[in-house]
């Protein structure tokens, strides 16, 4: 599977919508529309002013790795939907990941150390294919899992208002429908959520090159539904 | 608290297999315990299925996309098995609540079989746009002939033979041909 790489071309915003399905019969006279929700909807990201070129002349060879990789509006790539501003420290600011080494002091081969999310929450109890509230226990976070996002296998999530709080689980309605099952237990990815998504558009990561001064992109994608429908189904 | 969520819901009973999709993003786990496959109506589809499910449209035509694995393969497989057309299909309603979880059994909207698949690429700007569409009939499809068409001895024998299975072929139209060529001419009195 490809991911972002979102150490060497870290977008400075990422807008994540909802993109909700509603239909209507077109407003009335009067201006009124009655509209009927057919399905809760699916995710537009954006990764935006992301910078690259100038004598960087490695970003610009990620990028274009990047494209031969996703071939088009086909391909699937994991994307970084950082959303600091919303995520439940417990803190009430941001917080690193705690990196840890081995108990003698000691790191992996490759320097590398054991990673954990500064914010800890978990499924409470299993949350079925297309499952719309579910439960999430609070273990380490903020006093408030009401509107947080949360990423599963790659699947985004955000949550809703409160229906029930009891101690330190919640109950909340979730956007959008669950993609995959999600077992009680689990540990959900507060820190640095990701999405699982496909292009916008064929075109989508054109760019100038030959040109020496920096220049900032963005890339648009949509939600990857389509490979929950086929994991269902499988 | 009225409804204000539904579920669109298409099921085609191929003889092999079992399709079922909903008009949706992602996949759709129902009471049942069944799977259906999220996919979104071509364009124009939507209103021709909101017609049938008013009882006004005897012909429709379900024109899905981005569903190739779910129903381009089966579509095509059947469509060479010889046995897509006749196959049953239906459009199903599920109310849901405020959070959208479904309420109660789907009601069934439209009833119908599967009359022709279409297979459509279209070239343009954003792309090439390919589209499985399956045209479907329910029995009010007879109404659709008109009162001055010609019927022809294989149409009326094809006809007869949905209409009444077990007899045999109705021969009302058998001296059709015969009669192309004639003219028919009033008497002349004098």
């Amino acid at each position: 599977m490809l991911f972002w790489p979102k150490c060497t071309l870290p977008p400075r915003s990422t807008p994540a919508n909802p993109l909700p399905f509603t239909r209507g019969g077109g407003p009335t006279l009067g201006g009124f529309e009655r509209s009927t929700k057919t399905d809760k909807g699916s995710w537009a990201i954006e990764l935006q002013g992301i910078s690259i070129g100038g004598l960087d002349y490695g970003k610009k060879r990620t990028w274009n790795a990047l494209r031969v990789a996703l071939g088009g509006r086909a391909g699937l790539i994991v994307v970084p939907v950082w959303s600091w501003d919303t995520a439940p420290y417990a803190s009430g600011k941001f917080e690193r990941k705690i990196l840890l080494p081995h108990d003698d002091g000691t790191s992996f081969d490759d320097g590398s150390l054991y990673e954990q999310g500064a914010i800890d929450v978990v499924m409470e109890e299993t949350a079925t294919i297309s499952q719309n509230v579910v439960t999430l226990r609070r273990v380490k976070a903020a006093d408030d899992l009401a509107g947080i996002r949360f990423s599963y296998q790659h699947a985004l999530y955000e949550t809703g208002p409160a229906i029930d709080i009891d101690g330190n689980l919640w109950t909340v309605p979730v956007f959008p429908s669950i993609r995959a099952t999600i077992p009680a237990g689990a540990a959900l990815e507060c820190d640095e959520p990701t999405c699982l998504v496909h292009l916008a558009e064929d075109r989508g990561m054109d760019i100038a090159q030959g040109k020496r001064e920096r220049q900032d992109v963005s890339v648009s994608f949509v939600e990857a539904a389509d490979y929950w429908n086929d994991l269902a189904v499988a | 608290m009225a409804i204000r969520s539904i579920k669109i819901l298409f099921v085609f009973y191929f003889p092999s297999k079992t399709v079922r999709l909903w008009e949706g993003s992602g996949p759709y786990l129902d009471l049942d315990g069944e799977v259906w496959i999220g996919v979104s109506l071509a364009e124009g589809g939507a209103d021709i299925v909101e017609a049938a499910i008013n009882g006004e449209e005897s012909r429709i035509t379900v024109g899905v996309s981005g569903v190739a694995k779910a129903l381009a393969d089966i579509a095509w497989r059947e469509v060479e098995a010889g046995d897509v057309v006749g196959s049953e299909m239906q459009i199903l309603i599920q109310d849901c609540n405020e959070y959208d979880d479904p309420v109660g059994n789907p009601e069934v909207r439209w009833t119908g079989t599967v009359d022709n698949p279409i297979f459509d690429d279209t070239a343009s700007e954003q792309g090439i746009r390919s589209l499985v569409a399956l045209e479907c009939v329910n029995a009010f499809d007879m109404r659709g002939i008109n009162a001055e068409d010609v019927i022809s001895d294989t149409a009326q024998k094809a006809r007869s033979a949905i209409l009444n299975p077990g007899a045999n072929p109705d021969r009302v139209c058998e001296r059709m041909p015969k009669l192309n060529d004639k003219t028919i001419q009033w008497p002349r009195f004098r």
